[in-house]
């Protein structure tokens, strides 16, 4: 531990398209693993320790682990699985780091949403006795916040058939996304809304993906790249579980973890130049905007509507694409790729849980 | 560097059967509460909460730890569960010493839990394995253990069903002590050589039961377990290796994962000569034969050297090493928590507070960890000084 710090020094994404139908989750997520210890010059056997993020229910597996974590590179390795987006696992491997104990570490995250089915997957994180019943899921949870927000905020459907428009541009032109589809605010406009108010143009591209990202302390990712990335802050927080005790508009949770991330970097999200944040619709775009402090409650939506900059999401989002379980990770790779063009902040941000319950959040800067 | 960081609390539910009195929220909350009262601790101090819990199938809830946030005391906290199988409990806890020992926070709880009178824990192990080419052989937890044991024995003829029926009887007699235990069974070998035959070798008493329980503990930084602990147990050094499912030098019946793990662990400990620099173990010994098998992946006897190690007495009470006071995993199995437990009573063993169980002049003690398809182990090393031994 030269200076205390713990530095991104690469990474590796697969396409991230709605489904990898000639791939098996070992064949999705083996040549992303491979091809950044390669490109890195690292050995499988040079790496500390592994931190993954995969599911049991997006796998349909006991333990989704078992017979996949030598794909991940974790044979005969230092390994532990966080069962929630890879954020989580950057978290937890970055810790690991900090004690010293691991010089190198990898994260890798993958889910093959393309198997499972979307709707099952979040009603399942009901609880079984009085949640489960009512039949909630992500999206619909996701427009009941959505509403309530209109209602109490008055941000506007047309703002956010301008920010869908932008996502879905934005990702068409990445090379990431190669199958993401330009779609004009008109077209938009002529969607019927599935849920109200969220049309089809403002939901989440649910997908196949996966992530790899290599992390180290200072005299090892002097070692490994002239162009490492340095994780200034991070931090990550749970609100209470049922819908109704929330404050569903506040986001108490992205609050408490971005002061907390802020506190650590010396900056917060009104100095970053680069946002990337996962929200699964626009107005969850909107609503974290507001926690953030980017702009008043009232006024996010014109706020995103107006950021021709593309300060917020170039990436495309999670309209883009969303492989569930490694977005938040790819949140953090765009957000490096930007920092490695010259950006000086960056702030990654990834949610989990209904109506975005659980928030974590990273602060991004030039290794030196 | 590394931060130095101490275990001052623990907090256990009685393991039993069936828990119907409470939901999976309803047992973390009693672990927590126990943890927190144990060592004076409010939960409003805490700064994280890292839970664990085996395949969520056992209890049928996807990402079960937003719905149990309350509950671990982590509201608008930092949070998240850790999912590595059997030796979930084991990484939950060294999840919680790495958040403190990477000097980002000063009080740390690890809660781990199990509710499996609620699910079918071996279908749910059953259906680890791959849909395309491996589910026809499944055969939950015991089949798996059958193949090893007999790998082991046609390795090592002198070991015999005998080896197993003495572990199982002393591990219950051991449970004898423990109020939180599950089983409380005083049997005789007769008795477990005589009784139903599960999966071969292992008949019933060579297998642990299947419970309903959580464990909590309490870890803190320096600062922290001096102000909150007259005697707290130091974490001197911890490990969490994997090994692939499937590879072409595989020995199911010596862990290479459990070498590795002890390895690391001992090296930053300081442990030399594990039989004499430690004073109690707590052993994942879900069955009978892992007695055996981990003692010799966890270098307290040589290669082979099973049969002789159980002969000669080694983990009795009153024996150089003692083995599993709290009656081990074979007397009580709440599957996500049951490596934290082996966390849990090797700290109570080294802060003097593990009551009619208690080991006199314990100074050094090791919890073993087991998951997945024999592949995912955890060790951690504590101690009643902070500094590790040096080599």
């Amino acid at each position: 531990m030269a200076d205390g710090a713990v530095y991104i020094v690469d990474w590796e994404t697969s396409d991230l398209i709605p489904a990898h139908r000639d791939k098996n989750h070992h064949e999705l997520v083996y040549p992303v693993v491979s091809r950044l210890l390669e490109r890195a010059g690292v050995r499988q056997s040079e790496v500390d320790l592994l931190v993954d993020s995969g599911s049991d229910f997006l796998d349909g597996r006991g333990l989704s682990t078992m017979t996949i974590v030598d794909a991940l590179g974790g044979h005969l390795r230092e390994e532990c699985k966080v069962e929630d987006d890879g954020m989580w696992s950057l978290i937890y491997a970055r810790m690991r780091v900090l004690a010293g104990t691991a010089n190198l570490a990898l994260v890798v995250s993958y889910g093959k949403s393309s198997e499972s089915d979307p709707h099952w997957q979040s009603e399942s994180v009901l609880d079984p006795y009085v949640g489960r019943p009512i039949g909630l899921d992500r999206l619909s949870a996701s427009a009941l916040q959505a509403s309530a927000y209109i209602a109490a905020s008055g941000v506007s459907d047309d703002a956010a058939a301008t920010i869908a428009a932008c996502r879905h541009q934005s990702a068409a032109r990445s090379l990431r996304t190669p199958r993401a589809v330009s779609i004009t605010e008109d077209e938009i406009k002529r969607q019927e809304p599935l849920i109200g108010p969220l049309r089809p143009a403002y939901m989440p591209a649910v997908g196949d993906g996966a992530c790899a990202l290599l992390l180290a302390e200072a005299t090892t990712a002097r070692r490994l790249t002239d162009r490492p990335v340095r994780i200034a802050g991070a931090s990550s927080a749970t609100d209470t579980f049922s819908i109704g005790d929330r404050d569903l508009l506040r986001l108490a949770s992205l609050r408490v973890s971005a002061d907390a991330c802020a506190a650590r970097a010396g900056w917060s999200a009104t100095d970053a130049d680069v946002l990337e944040l996962s929200g699964a619709t626009p107005f969850e775009e909107m609503l974290i905007c507001q926690a953030l402090g980017l702009a008043e409650s009232s006024h996010a939506d014109e706020y995103l509507a107006a950021d021709s900059a593309r300060r917020v999401n170039q990436s495309g989002g999670l309209l883009g694409a969303d492989p569930v379980l490694v977005t938040g990770l790819i949140r953090t790779v765009e957000a490096a790729e930007r920092i490695r063009k010259g950006a000086q902040r960056a702030l990654a941000h990834s949610a989990s849980g209904l109506a975005m319950q659980a928030n974590a959040i990273m602060a991004l800067e030039p290794g030196w | 560097m590394t931060k130095p960081v101490a275990i001052i609390g623990v907090g256990q539910t009685k393991y039993t059967s069936r828990r119907t009195d409470v939901t999976s929220a309803a047992l973390v909350r009693e672990a927590v509460q126990g943890a927190l009262d144990s060592a004076g601790v409010r939960r409003e101090e805490l700064d994280a909460i890292v839970l664990g819990s085996a395949p969520m199938g056992f209890e049928g809830t996807n990402l079960i730890e937003k719905w149990l946030v309350d509950a671990a005391g982590a509201k608008l906290k930092p949070y998240f569960r850790i999912h590595t199988g059997g030796s979930v409990g084991g990484s939950t806890g060294i999840g919680g010493y790495y958040h403190v020992a990477s000097g980002e926070y000063d009080l740390v709880l690890a809660v781990a839990f199990e509710k499996l009178s609620e699910g079918e824990p071996q279908y749910w192990l059953s259906v680890t394995y791959d849909p395309f080419w491996g589910r026809d052989l499944a055969a939950g937890a015991p089949g798996l253990v059958g193949m090893q044991a007999h790998q082991y024995m046609a390795r090592y003829p002198d070991v015999k069903p005998e080896h197993f029926a003495k572990i199982a009887v002393r591990h219950r007699r051991h449970a004898l002590r423990n109020p939180h235990a599950h089983l409380h069974l005083d049997l005789n070998e007769a008795d477990v050589l005589n009784a139903p035959m599960v999966t071969s070798p292992l008949r019933l008493y060579d297998c642990c039961p299947t419970s309903d329980g959580a464990c909590a503990i309490l870890f803190a930084s320096e600062r922290k377990a001096r102000e909150l602990s007259a005697r707290p147990a130091w974490i001197t050094g911890a490990a969490t290796v994997a090994e692939a499912a499937f590879h072409p030098s595989q020995d199911i019946a010596h862990s290479e994962a459990a070498v590795q793990a002890a390895r690391k662990a001992y090296a930053r400990a300081g442990i030399t000569d594990p039989v004499r620099d430690l004073d109690v173990v707590e052993l994942y010994d879900a069955f009978t034969p892992h007695f055996l098998i981990w003692s010799e992946c966890l270098g307290l006897t040589e290669a082979g050297g099973g049969a002789d190690f159980v002969d000669r007495g080694i983990g009795e009470l009153d024996s150089i090493l003692p083995i599993n006071p709290s009656g081990g995993v074979l007397s009580s199995n709440p599957i996500g928590a049951t490596a934290l437990i082996r966390q849990a009573e090797a700290a109570l063993q080294v802060m003097g507070r593990a009551g009619e169980r208690q080991v006199p002049g314990v100074t050094r003690s090791m919890a073993h960890g087991w998951g997945g398809w024999l592949q995912f182990h955890t060790v951690m090393v504590l101690s009643a000084e902070r500094e590790g031994l040096s080599a």
